[in-house]
């Protein structure tokens, strides 16, 4: 016994192995050095233990699985994918089943923008100069993995000065199966000089099996450029969701992400907003509802490199049954980052004495002109509100309806692309009342 | 219209209510006026039902019918209305929202159509006029931000919409402007008729000048003591309430 936390059934040399035979089955082997280093990566780091800082809180031993099989190509019928597809939305679509590019579900693509499934352009120049430098594979176990196996996703690139006026859905589709399948979505997205981009990814699972997806989204918005993001997580009630999010800002670029919790056993989100080009501004928003035994692990860094620019991150939580919700929300402010105005809060509602919920904010600020605020609360809903709606003839159920979708329309509404607010707002309200009435029972 | 009981009630523990009678016939208007912490406020929200409080003995017949035995929704579609002496902010609810909502669940639950969006604009206009209300609040959280006198006027708003057979009225004068008490006073008569019943709560006779009472009732240490026609009221502006509490002091020896 060596006393290592590392997951012995796998050993170094059996990886090495595994990454060659892995890239027979891969379109182009100019990815090699990048999976190398992150295999060896893994191979140092092991899943992660409650004993690692970053996993304190939740044990993630429900994700560890050694004998998830790489998940297969699988068609998906019209009907599994129609309740992930937003209604009214006009614009590009990219599909993915079990972690593989579907072209034949691929809507037509714009000049302007160069969209690609990432699997087929590992030699791109802007591929090969940016893939895995803002998510890096040193510390982090699943963002290793997903580098090392990574084999579909997105890779985005908005020319200067080009608005695509079209927001691009891409959706990752798991369609599970009695063998735990495991899967690595891997995004590219660059959107260059005063360019504006809308992407709205949408991760989700069909079936009662459990899976693991582990998937990684860098993003650089260069300077001036406007990059707005929306992510819906809707896995299955057996799912295993590791979701690595980051980007990187250039000066006076604006960047926002809205990111909606809603399905899966286990989530686990790292969000990284890095402020690297002066007078850049984040927008980090989440909503999570829980219910049952769903864990939700957020974890999340603002960090601003450079002066004069605003940050703001707001998630919201409504937790029942015996579900779990971790926010840890980190603002690191560099020296150089004088007047940075950083502002975190997080709010819950816990519907059930069983619901728990650790909220820790976590500054490092290293400048002295700041203006950072940060706050949390934890409560139940407002008995007084509830009895002041029954007073104007409102029934107890539906007032408590009333409450909590005013709760997460704090966030809903910060949606600015209005067919997906609106079908997102149908499938909270939804998710609220199905909530609400297990809770109730 | 309203028969109210040797009502006792109170919170955990601690009786506050000592055993109220009032009755209330259809077409009157009552006031109850009474010094700080009588009781007023708690005899208001357990005829609304508010669950903190809980009734210990007596009951409340409101026409016909045991109130007590409803929940405070079901009151609400019976007819009774609260204006709060303190109404709740609710963050997140515009107002317009809040009161189709409410008009509609009154509605729904008397087996009527619900108003759609367009026919409630028409009918809140008409009653925003009544209260000299600007149109902007509808957009607003209900009562969020609202100084003290909007929200006093926005509980009579509401009142107008939902057009209650019982209204309570607790405090709603307190902290009104002139105008405000003029404008409140105007639509709390408007809406009244012989068909109805209104009690309002009050520490000021002013109020009482322009909403005239058929009966002013003296509440103290949770019992009416006193009452009597609107020179009761009168009486109390002039002298205060020591004269009572002396006399009730005196009876209860
Ligand atoms: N929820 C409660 N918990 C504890 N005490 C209460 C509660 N509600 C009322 N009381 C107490 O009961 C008494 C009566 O209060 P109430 O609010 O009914 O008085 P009021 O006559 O309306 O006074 P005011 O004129 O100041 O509005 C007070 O002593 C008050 O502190
Ligand atoms: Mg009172």
């Amino acid at each position: 016994m060596t006393g290592s936390k590392k997951n012995t059934r796998h050993t170094a040399s059996n990886h090495a192995s595994w990454i060659q035979k892995f890239e027979s089955s891969l379109n182009g082997q100019s990815l090699r050095a990048l999976r190398q280093r992150a295999i060896a990566d893994f191979d140092r780091l092991g899943y992660p233990t409650t004993a690692d800082e970053a996993w304190k809180s939740v044990n993630p031993s429900a994700l560890i699985r050694p004998d998830y099989a790489p998940a297969a190509p699988a068609t998906l019928a019209d009907a599994e994918l129609e309740p992930f597809i937003y209604p009214d939305l006009q614009g590009i679509r990219l599909v993915f089943v079990n972690g593989h590019y579907a072209p034949e579900r691929a809507s037509d693509i714009p000049e302007g923008i160069t969209i690609a499934n990432l699997g087929d352009v590992y030699d791109h120049p802007l591929v090969k100069a940016h893939l895995g430098k803002l998510a890096q594979t040193t510390d982090l176990a699943f963002t290793a993995l997903n580098t090392a196996f990574m084999r579909d996703g997105v890779f985005i690139h908005v020319q200067p000065n080009i608005i695509v006026e079209a927001p691009v859905h891409i959706l990752f589709i798991t369609t599970a199966s009695e063998t735990p399948t495991i899967s690595h979505p891997r995004n590219l997205i660059i959107a260059d000089e005063n360019s504006q981009l809308s992407l709205i990814e949408t991760y989700a699972g069909t079936g009662t099996e459990t899976y693991l997806t582990n998937a990684v989204t860098e993003i650089i918005a260069r300077d001036n450029a406007s990059v707005n993001c929306i992510r819906l997580e809707l896995q299955n009630t057996k799912g295993l969701h590791v979701a690595n999010f980051q980007a990187q800002l250039g000066r006076s670029s604006r960047m926002t992400f809205h990111d909606f919790t809603l399905g899966g056993a286990f989530v686990r989100n790292d969000v990284s907003a890095y402020l690297r080009g002066e007078g850049s501004e984040a927008t980090v928003n989440g909503f999570y509802a829980l219910e049952g035994s769903q864990q939700v692990d957020n974890y999340t860094l603002l960090e601003h490199a450079e002066p004069h620019c605003p940050s703001h991150e707001l998630y919201k939580g409504i937790l029942g049954g015996s579900s779990r919700a971790i926010f840890r929300g980190k603002i690191h402010v560099h020296q150089k980052a004088q007047h940075t105005d950083a502002y975190q809060q997080n709010e819950n509602i816990l519907l059930s004495d069983n619901a728990r919920v650790n909220t820790k904010p976590q500054l490092e600020i290293y400048a002295d002109e700041v203006k950072c605020s940060h706050g949390a609360t934890i409560g139940q809903l407002d008995e007084n509100a509830i009895f002041y709606l029954q007073t104007r003839g409102i029934p107890k159920a539906e007032a408590r309806q009333i409450l909590l979708r005013a709760f997460a329309d704090d966030i809903i509404e910060r949606v600015t692309i209005a067919p997906v607010r609106s079908h997102l707002s149908d499938l909270i309200d939804t998710r609220l009342e199905h909530i609400y009435a297990k809770d109730m029972a | 219209m309203l028969e109210i009981r040797n009502l006792h009630a109170g919170v955990e523990g601690a009786e506050i209510l000592h055993g109220i009678d009032l009755t209330v016939n259809t077409g009157e208007i009552h006031a109850i006026m009474g010094p700080n912490g009588s009781g007023k406020s708690t005899l208001a929200q357990v005829l609304a039902g508010h669950e903190a409080y809980s009734v210990t003995a007596g009951e409340v017949i409101y026409e016909g019918q045991d109130l007590l035995d409803m929940d405070p929704d079901e009151r609400a579609v019976q007819g009774v209305f609260l204006a709060f002496q303190y109404p709740v902010e609710i963050p997140g609810v515009n107002s317009a929202y809040f009161l189709r909502t409410a008009l509609n669940a009154i509605r729904t639950a008397k087996d009527r159509e619900e108003v759609d969006a367009i026919d409630f604009l028409a009918l809140i206009r008409d009653k925003l006029k009544l209260v000299e209300m600007d149109e902007k609040f509808l957009k607003r959280p209900v009562n969020e931000g609202f100084s003290g006198g909007e929200k006093k006027r926005h509980e009579i708003l509401q009142m107008a919409v939902l057009e209650p057979r019982l209204a309570i009225l607790d405090e709603t004068d307190s902290g009104l402007d002139i105008d405000a008490l003029r404008i409140v006073a105007n639509g709390v008569n408007t809406l009244h008729s012989a068909d109805k019943a209104t009690i309002v709560v009050t520490h000021y006779q002013r109020l009482l000048n322009n909403i005239v009472p058929d009966v002013v009732h003296v509440m103290l240490d949770g019992r009416i003591v006193q009452s009597g026609d609107k020179t009761l009221a009168m009486e109390l502006e002039e002298k205060g309430y020591d004269w009572i509490k002396e006399e009730h002091a005196t009876h209860s020896v």
